[in-house]
């Protein structure tokens, strides 16, 4: 079975649904707005959840109305007015209590969208899936009231207050899927626990098992490895899916967030291993002589933490991002292997000066991984994210590539964006790379890509 | 919580955070989330009307029971 058809996407809410497909219709208001945030307060006061509550309460507070109708009556639109309106209240919740800001997020997203009325146009008596950008909290309980049989939406945090109702509507929810990849009045299926759309009835658990494990081959038999980028402790969803490893751990967000880092040791079972990428100490930025780990200043105690979670599973491995001269991958190696005991030391190749010196760069290391991102960004000029990654596929580049591999003594990775679209991938197995790390809503693409190259 | 309570009563009821003065009408949801008091803060309870003493004493023991949440 062929999942070329498949959107994928995460799971919000499990369940499987299946409906056609009703976008909303975002119209302006520029009537009578307190008549239109009164319906919205009625529709709100209908859910059983304290925010609904609570924001339908500030809707019809007068001080709230006052402030309202003072900014309309200076002329500025409605949608403004809203904002401008209720700014106040949010700046102060920032900037007063870290405890609030969340929630003053939370409120101003709510907000925002009030300014318009909300129109979903369906007729009722069929199953409906509704898809669009977003879910606010008044059309989550919209949805819910109508009995829609599945939400897809591009972007919904998981402990938002929408994504609550849903839930507790037993409403399917994916999250991660392009509206603009369904049509309004499709029919469509979706498996809200595996993340999966579908426009034909929906595999099997057991067609599904099939496309887990971390190694494949391609036709003529050769091994590729397949592993996963993920960003956060919660994402160990996707590791037990598709029963594969970690090749890129990013650590961003376990920076900013400290006591995260000691969630990571939920990873620490992961077959065939878990690769965990420190932060960008500037190597691209300085010369070799410059001392990265001084660079690191203030976030060495965070280091050393990582250091020590790494340390407490041999499945886990430490890779140090943005490294272009051999001295600091020297000083990185005799602070990480000789000092800390941590065998499993790899770098990121991915400044123009990391290929240079790649030979002896990988002296220190036992494994590499190329961050294509940031190395085709540095050899053209070109902003990350600024250009369509099929750019990349390229002679030029692919030359980068080649030598990359060519140079390579310890086994050598891809986890850049480039893997996990399916030109590049295969631009990438021709090249002779067979070991990747993907997005998880690539994997199972990934793995069939693989299975059916012939080069 | 604390305003849908004021509600309830004819009495004109504010609420002053000692800290800095800030006051703000308790049957206001905005008025006193602007307030941004934390856990911990130390608040004036202000009532004037026919039911004040009522008033005072029930947003008092609505705040000692910790709002319901346990």
């Amino acid at each position: 079975m062929k999942t070329e058809g498949y959107l994928f996407g995460k799971s919000i809410v499990g369940g499987k649904g299946e409906g056609y497909v009703v976008k909303l219709k975002d119209v302006k208001i520029n009537g009578d707005i307190f008549s239109h945030l009164e319906k919205i307060s009625r529709e709100l006061k209908s859910g059983d959840d304290i925010i609904s509550q609570f924001v339908a309460g500030l809707l019809e507070d007068n001080l709230f109305k006052e402030r309202l109708r003072k900014v309309l009556d200076l002329g500025f639109d409605v949608e403004t007015s809203i904002k401008l309106a209720i700014k106040p209240l949010i700046d102060r919740l920032k900037s007063e209590n870290p405890q609030f800001a969340y929630r003053a997020q939370e409120i101003e997203e709510i907000f925002s969208q009030l300014g318009y009325l909300s129109l979903l146009n369906f007729e009722g008596g069929k199953n409906y899936v509704f898809v669009g950008e977003t879910v606010s909290v008044a059309l989550a309980l919209k949805l819910k009231k109508e009995g829609f049989k599945g939400c897809i939406v591009k972007h919904l945090k998981r402990d938002s207050h929408s994504a609550l109702i849903l839930s507790n509507a037993g409403i399917p929810t994916i999250v991660g899927i392009d509206p603009e990849n369904l049509k309004e009045g499709e029919y469509v299926y979706l498996d809200g626990d595996l993340g999966i759309v579908s426009r034909e009835p929906i595999s099997s658990e057991g067609e599904e098992k099939q496309r887990r494990g971390y190694n494949f081959r391609t036709k003529r038999g050769e091994e590729v490895e397949i592993l996963l980028n993920l960003d956060f402790p919660d994402d160990i969803y996707w590791v037990k899916r598709f029963s594969t490893g970690v090749g890129l751990f990013r650590t961003e967000y376990i920076f900013f967030f400290e006591e995260e880092i000691e969630r990571l040791k939920n990873f620490s079972d992961v077959e065939p291993k878990v690769i965990i990428r420190a932060f960008d100490v500037g190597g691209d930025k300085f010369g070799g002589d410059r001392d990265p780990l001084r660079l690191l200043g203030d976030m060495l105690p965070k280091f050393d933490r990582l250091l020590d979670t790494v340390k407490s599973s041999k499945n886990f491995h430490i890779m140090i991002p943005m490294i272009s001269f051999p001295e600091q991958a020297k000083e990185f190696y005799d602070y990480v292997v000789v000092k800390k005991g941590i065998e499993n030391l790899g770098f990121m190749v991915e400044t123009p000066m990391s290929v240079r010196y790649l030979e002896e760069i990988q002296n220190y290391a036992k494994f590499l991984s190329v961050g294509t991102n940031d190395l085709w960004s540095l050899y053209t000029g070109k902003s990350r994210g600024s250009s369509d990654i099929r750019e990349q596929v390229n002679e030029r580049f692919g030359e980068v590539l080649k030598e990359i591999l060519q140079k390579s003594k310890v086994p050598v990775s891809v986890c850049g964006a480039l893997v996990s679209d399916e030109e590049g991938l295969k631009f990438l197995l021709k090249l002779g790379y067979r070991s990747f790390s993907v997005s998880p809503s690539f994997f199972v693409r990934a793995v069939e890509i693989v299975e059916d190259f012939d080069g | 919580m604390i305003a849908n309570l004021a509600s309830n009563f004819k009495s004109e009821i504010f609420i002053e955070r000692i800290s800095d003065g800030m006051r703000a009408n308790a049957k206001s949801v905005f008025g006193v989330m602007m307030l941004a008091a934390p856990k911990g803060t130390v608040l004036k309870i202000e009532a004037e009307g026919e039911d004040a003493e009522e008033a005072v004493k029930a947003l008092v023991e609505l705040i000692n029971r910790g709002f319901d949440e346990d």
